[in-house]
């Protein structure tokens, strides 16, 4: 009996000794690694609102989106961070977003993902800038699952911060707000809008579509969707006087565009549009191959018979001011590669001579080459047209 | 010199008894954390503290703790000491940190430090535990340093993290995966084999009827031809 109890009490003893050793150990640390803490995770906060000063946790989320699983609030006033569980491809693409008071986004980061091709990582410099209005026109063509859960959870941090500064919350898709934006810029183009190369339009002007049924043109500047009817006069209310005349002025330089006649110029036949704009420059729209057009259709999903519709801006001696893929349903696998300004816009400032340098997306040959031919037989039209080699 | 001193029980971690290369303990830290460099050196010094700490513990202790109840007595102790370093590399060494992650923990159950404790330090006194845990620490330190060097230089062209410009296009990316990381370990006992002359794995005190439990697989020991 004094044997066990002699066992135990020495056990009782050394853990004593050594809690005793932790305790005081911790009393020295604790400060330390607390503020060390506090600082990385303040870091990464000032990543997404790099005008913020200081951060306080918000422990009541409840009525935020479900996706919130942290809310911040910059303690100056200047807005909120969230951290947002989005689905993509994968669940559990962790983003950090700052929004504004005047609900717009101050930034955005990807925290980890599972994503197969990584855009989510390319997608925060886009998003800065944009607010519930204009969120979904974040890369022209993109439908892959990745970009969309980005979307979305863009849309819950501006949500949310909405409902903290007591407003309601916009239950709409962000593609859906977009579209109901157009719409209503433009109620005559039927909600059927197709977007447009801006080479010819100043830098003030973020995006423009063009109605498919030529009703007119909505131009977007910062928040504001602005209508120009086919005569070429404002029809959205409530718009700043000076992006009036800004969209106006752009509006007479596309009505100012002429069509091109090509017939039996042998021009490639995948050309679905030639025009000269008012500075004499080609703008030339044409359909690439790929896998979602005569491509090969059953070795990785089954093709849609969709091109991938590319519009160039070709001045009459050959230099590409503007490439732009305007739509594209490429295997899924490649996410929204083809839509990226970052792919598209390495066109900008070739030649019929070094086109060919741009980076490629690797794997994906057939598209490459679909979208690689299509820029030269645009090259080749001009020559053409210019009365050059055929 | 003299078998027993103090120089001989600093010195004999070194090499000849080795306990990553020699002993052939410690093979998951030695495997996980050789990667890089800094890691491996990082891993090295905080178990040569935890070895030293609880090998100088053990041993002041050792004729106080009960023999039945020694093993838990040892692990509170390691897992104390463990925790202490882990608290002080992550409020001072926090990139340290952040590299060695569950590894740290993992030095609770690393078989080196219970192993000294059980083979040494509850058997001999202060100051030569604590030699023994500066000299084990120290042919650990050494161990997983050199192993990474090989794995960091070879397999990613770096060294500590900055790259070598004449390597970048020859890395052998097998050896910064694990099956690298096992050939390099298993190169390096090879090598010390040799240095040795092969006498160092065979000497009683480590091999099989070193071991606490000898006495009841005695015919396990047997069969497998252990002749020590």
């Amino acid at each position: 009996m004094l044997k066990n109890i002699k066992t135990v009490g020495v056990l009782v003893a050394i853990c004593t000794v050594v809690a005793l050793l932790l305790a005081l150990t911790n009393q020295i640390t604790a400060p330390i690694i607390a503020k060390r803490e506090s600082d990385a995770a303040n870091k990464a906060l000032l990543e997404v609102m790099p005008d913020g000063t200081g951060f306080e946790e918000l422990k009541d989320i409840s009525k935020l989106p479900d996706s919130i699983v942290e809310a911040y609030k910059e303690t100056s006033g200047k807005g909120y961070v969230f951290k947002i569980n989005a689905t993509g491809y994968k669940p559990d693409m962790m983003l950090m977003c700052g929004v504004s008071t005047d609900g717009i986004i101050t930034g955005s980061v990807c925290l980890s993902s599972s994503e197969t091709w990584g855009f989510e990582k390319t997608l925060g410099d886009q998003m800065k800038g944009k607010n519930i209005k204009t969120v979904a026109d974040v890369e022209a063509g993109a439908t892959s699952k990745t970009i969309k859960g980005y979307r979305t959870a863009m849309k819950d941090a501006l949500n949310a911060a909405t409902i903290l500064g007591g407003g309601e919350a916009d239950l709409r898709s962000p593609e859906e707000i977009f579209n109901d934006n157009l719409k209503a810029a433009l109620p005559a183009g039927e909600g059927d809008f197709v977007k447009q190369a801006i080479a010819d339009a100043t830098n003030a002007i973020d995006f423009i579509y063009a109605a498919k049924n030529g009703a007119g043109y909505v131009y977007i500047i910062g928040e504001q969707f602005i209508g120009v009817d086919a005569e070429g006069n404002v029809v959205t209310k409530d718009v700043s006087a000076e992006n009036g005349t800004l969209a106006q002025s752009k509006a007479a330089l596309a009505a100012a565009h002429t069509a091109v006649d090509t017939t039996d110029s042998g021009i490639n036949e995948n050309i679905t549009s030639v025009q000269k704009n008012a500075e004499g420059n080609y703008v030339i729209e044409i359909n690439g191959l790929g896998f979602g057009w005569f491509g090969n259709p059953n070795e990785y999903q089954e093709a849609k018979n969709i091109p991938i519709q590319i519009c160039t801006v070709i001045s009459p001696d050959g230099n590409m001011l503007e490439c732009l893929t305007v739509a594209h349903e490429e295997s899924k696998d490649y996410g929204a590669a083809w839509g990226t300004e970052e792919y598209y816009g390495q066109f900008d400032g070739t030649t019929i001579d070094t086109y060919k340098d741009v980076d490629v997306i690797s794997g994906a040959t057939i598209s490459n080459n679909g979208y690689l031919k299509a820029i030269e037989r645009c090259f080749k039209a001009v020559e053409i047209l210019e009365g050059g080699a055929e | 010199m003299k078998k027993g001193s103090n120089l001989d029980v600093l010195t004999r971690g070194v090499l000849k008894e080795n306990p990553a290369l020699v002993l052939i303990l410690g093979t998951c830290p030695t495997l996980a954390t050789t990667k890089t460099v800094d890691g491996a050196f990082g891993m090295g010094i905080a178990a040569m503290l935890v070895l030293i700490c609880s090998n100088v513990f053990i041993s002041l202790l050792r004729n106080i703790i009960p023999d039945t109840m020694r093993i838990p007595c040892y692990i509170v102790i390691i897992a104390g000491f463990v925790t202490i370093v882990k608290l002080l590399v992550q409020a001072y060494m926090p990139d340290l940190y952040t590299t060695l992650g569950v590894y740290l923990d993992l030095i609770t159950v690393n078989c080196i430090i219970l192993g000294r404790a059980e083979m040494f330090a509850g058997k001999n006194p202060v100051v030569k535990s604590a030699l023994d845990g500066v000299g084990m620490g120290i042919g650990f330190t050494i161990a997983l340093t050199m192993m990474a060097v090989i794995r960091e230089v070879l397999g990613n062209a770096t060294f500590a993290g900055t790259p070598i410009p004449f390597l970048q296009n020859y890395k052998i990316s097998f050896l910064s995966q694990a099956p690298g990381g096992l050939l390099v370990y298993g190169l390096l006992i090879a090598l010390v084999y040799i240095v040795t002359k092969g006498k160092a794995p065979l000497k009683k005190s480590f091999s099989c009827a070193g071991c606490p439990n000898a006495a009841h697989c005695h015919t396990a020991c047997t069969e497998k031809g252990d002749e020590a």
